[in-house]
């Protein structure tokens, strides 16, 4: 018996973006990273609290602090907001490590940090914990289509969230490296590739009011999308970085059918170092 | 958006489990309090010969009106890639689904979420244990839920999704939006997990585990005064959600109605779960609301309850916050207390578990409560599974960092 699709395919959601954010760093510079206050305003991390956190965390939170410097609604309560992180092939150095413990001394060299720290969840953890966020939190992708999965399942729960608590918005966190860490059979890193890390702070928006000048996501359909020129799901995530640090708008294809348009905010960079940018939004 | 009158209903089930690979021989063990825990020898590099865990015993390779890519070869496959392929194929041939004679149209509307905790973690060991050195070197490639699509002829939307032990309850819940925001017809959707001498040791140095290994049958025993960490499990849970208008369209079979989602986190620890109940009893609350309830409608409430001392102490409390009055009527059990603890698909299981409550008209029981904890006080099914009519059902789901889960699954009109 064939399915039969009881709706019609045409579909959108919306998401504004209130804030974007993005910040790079090269594996050698990340443990001092770590170590270094996180702080905005009334927001600030535990001291030492990244000290067992895998790089692309350290980059997740950074990212999530220039965003709050960006976020246009500043001081706003963020008690209820929901944390999604992408990430790529986190862990991996840890990881590493860890196997290698395993092999020649034992089970008891297995850290108990690998688990909370090192897997897909734990960017999320760490900035709902970190931050006191108290809606969902939940890690997205592992692999090469990981930003796209977080940019369709931030859109899609943001209805939900809209409910249940109307000013909560959800903090979208892309990580992942240009370069995989490689690493020596006793687990020393043998490159120094940048770890790049890009929070979007999104905001649900119901067809009837959005704004199509305004910076957005937007999840539509789109028959025979991959043949169309688009960026795969896969493209990765140093390329779209690069296309929102320069304001350019751009649409990836989810499936064949299916398409994200992504609207930035107008560029206006204000550097804090050299490697970490924040776009203001203008003021509606 | 889709009407305010369409529902989301469970349409097929697909699993491999510790205690069977079919919703009827699981129902079967669940009903007679059967425990899958046992001595398993889980490989070189584990910490002693034999572990107590819940180990999938077989993967049922009966793959009647299944579609599965020819290319797909079970035996060069992971474990876990089986947990995910093999029951998400049961699930779609249950449903009636056959991808093989749809359109490349109809197939862009079925989409699929995985909960999968740990999926490169897993893979990086398999490969390094048997000398390999993916994890110095590691490729860039599509996450399993993106291999699984295709060799199912899956070509719609495709997630993973991790919130630890609560993944793939995250993933049932994130299938539901989906769903109703109109983004896919028909939505694939549950977790897999493996056992691992990783994970073994991480959650054994983390004490999360149980130390106890006299008898293995008796070592998952939650909100009992004894219990002393959880048993690991694994195995594979999916299902098949789609709207009921479609469901009814095809004249489908309808397991049950996934009738309302909560999701909230303690924002507290990264590890520990939080002793105020807050949080956890906000997605109860939330997931009651969406299903339009109120604690009273509620028949059965499958707790996440793994057997550690904390956890299951700070769920009962979430229990009793949410449901108020109502905590002390209605059946509580932990269905890991036979299943163990499958991890990223420990939620899936459960609301699995849930569906054969309201099939059955059952409440499975928590085997081994010989002493419930005063700090655990709730309405227990100790020992024994107990018959009486279940319409309504509360699945909770708890996680690291902090992720509170709740799915409200009823009896289909």
């Amino acid at each position: 018996m064939n399915h039969s699709p009881s709706l019609p395919t045409d579909f959108s959601a919306f998401c504004q973006i209130d804030s974007c954010a993005t910040v790079s760093a090269h594996l050698s510079e990340v443990q001092a990273l770590a170590r270094e206050k996180h702080a905005y305003g009334s927001y600030s991390l535990p001291t030492r609290f990244l000290r067992h956190a895998d790089e692309q965390t350290v980059i997740g939170v950074r990212s999530i602090l220039k965003a709050m410097a960006a976020d246009t609604q500043g001081n706003s309560d963020i008690s209820n907001d929901a944390v999604i992180a992408a990430t790529c092939l986190a862990g991996q150095p840890a990881a590493a490590r860890t196997m290698i413990g395993l092999r020649d001394k034992g089970p008891v060299a297995v850290t108990p940090h690998i688990v909370p720290q090192c897997s897909l969840h734990s960017v999320a953890s760490a900035a709902s914990v970190g931050f006191g966020m108290h809606g969902p939190n939940f890690g997205v992708g592992g692999g090469i289509h990981a930003v796209s999965e977080g940019l369709l399942l931030a859109v899609t729960l943001a209805p939900l969230l809209a409910i249940t608590s109307p000013s909560a918005r959800i903090w979208l966190i892309c990580t992942g490296w240009d370069q995989q860490p490689s690493l020596k059979p006793n687990g020393e890193v043998d490159n120094d590739p940048l770890c790049r890390g890009l929070t979007l702070l999104l905001k649900h928006t119901p067809s009837h009011s959005i704004d199509n000048a305004r910076p957005q996501i937007r999840i539509t359909s789109q028959q025979d999308s991959y043949s169309r020129g688009h960026y795969p799901a896969d493209t990765p995530l140093k390329e779209l970085y690069e296309r929102l640090e320069n304001g350019i708008r751009t649409t990836v294809a989810i499936t064949n059918s299916c398409v994200i348009e992504i609207t930035p905010p107008e560029l206006s960079p204000k550097v804090h170092n050299v490697n970490e940018t924040v776009f203001r939004k203008e003021a509606p | 958006m889709v009407s305010e009158s369409s529902q989301i209903v469970i349409t097929g089930i697909g699993a491999t489990t510790p205690l069977g690979n079919s919703f009827n021989a699981i129902g079967d063990a669940l009903q007679a309090g059967r425990s899958g825990v046992d001595w398993c020898d889980i490989g070189t590099f584990s910490r002693q010969q034999e572990h107590v865990v819940a180990q999938v015993q077989s993967v049922n390779l009966a793959m009647e009106k299944a579609v599965i890519s020819p290319s797909w070869c079970i035996d060069k496959s992971s474990r876990l890639e089986q947990f995910a392929v093999v029951p998400a194929a049961h699930a779609l041939a249950d449903a009636g689904i056959q991808t093989s004679s749809y359109t490349f149209k109809q197939k862009n509307r079925i989409g699929f979420i995985a909960g999968i905790g740990a999926e490169q973690l897993k893979d990086w060991e398999r490969d390094f244990l048997d000398g390999g050195h993916d994890v110095f070197h590691a490729k860039r490639q599509p996450s399993l839920v993106h291999r699984a699509a295709q060799i199912l002829e899956l070509h719609g939307p495709a997630a993973t999704v991790a919130a630890a032990c609560a993944s793939s309850g995250y993933a049932i819940a994130l299938g539901k939006t989906w769903l109703e925001t109109g983004l896919v017809d028909a939505c694939v959707v549950g977790g897999c997990d493996v056992l691992s001498p990783t994970a073994l040791a991480a959650f054994h140095n983390l004490r999360a585990l149980s130390r106890r290994d006299d008898d293995p049958k008796k070592a998952s025993r939650p909100f009992d005064q004894n219990r002393d960490g959880f048993v690991m499990g694994e195995g594979g849970v999916f299902f098949v959600l789609e709207r009921s208008e479609s469901a009814l369209s095809r004249q489908s079979k309808i397991y049950g109605v996934l009738a309302g989602i909560g999701m909230s986190s303690d924002a507290t620890h990264m590890v520990t779960p939080c002793s105020d109940p807050v949080q956890a009893s906000r997605a109860i609350t939330e997931a009651l609301a969406d299903a339009g309830l109120s604690p009273a409608d509620v028949d059965y409430i499958n707790a996440h309850a793994a057997s550690t001392p904390v956890g299951d102490a700070a769920e009962a409390g979430a229990i009793r916050d949410a449901f108020g009055s109502a905590a002390m009527e209605i059946p509580t059990s932990s269905t890991k207390s036979m299943s163990g603890h499958l991890i990223s698909a420990a939620a899936a299981f459960e609301a699995l578990a849930c569906l054969v409550a309201i099939q059955r008209n059952i409440v499975p029981p928590t085997i081994n409560l010989d002493n419930p904890d005063e700090d655990c006080l709730l309405r227990h099914v100790p020992h024994q599974s107990i018959s009486l009519p279940v319409r309504v059902t509360a699945s909770n789901s708890f996680g690291f960092g902090g992720s509170n889960l709740c799915l409200i699954l009823k009896e289909a009109a």
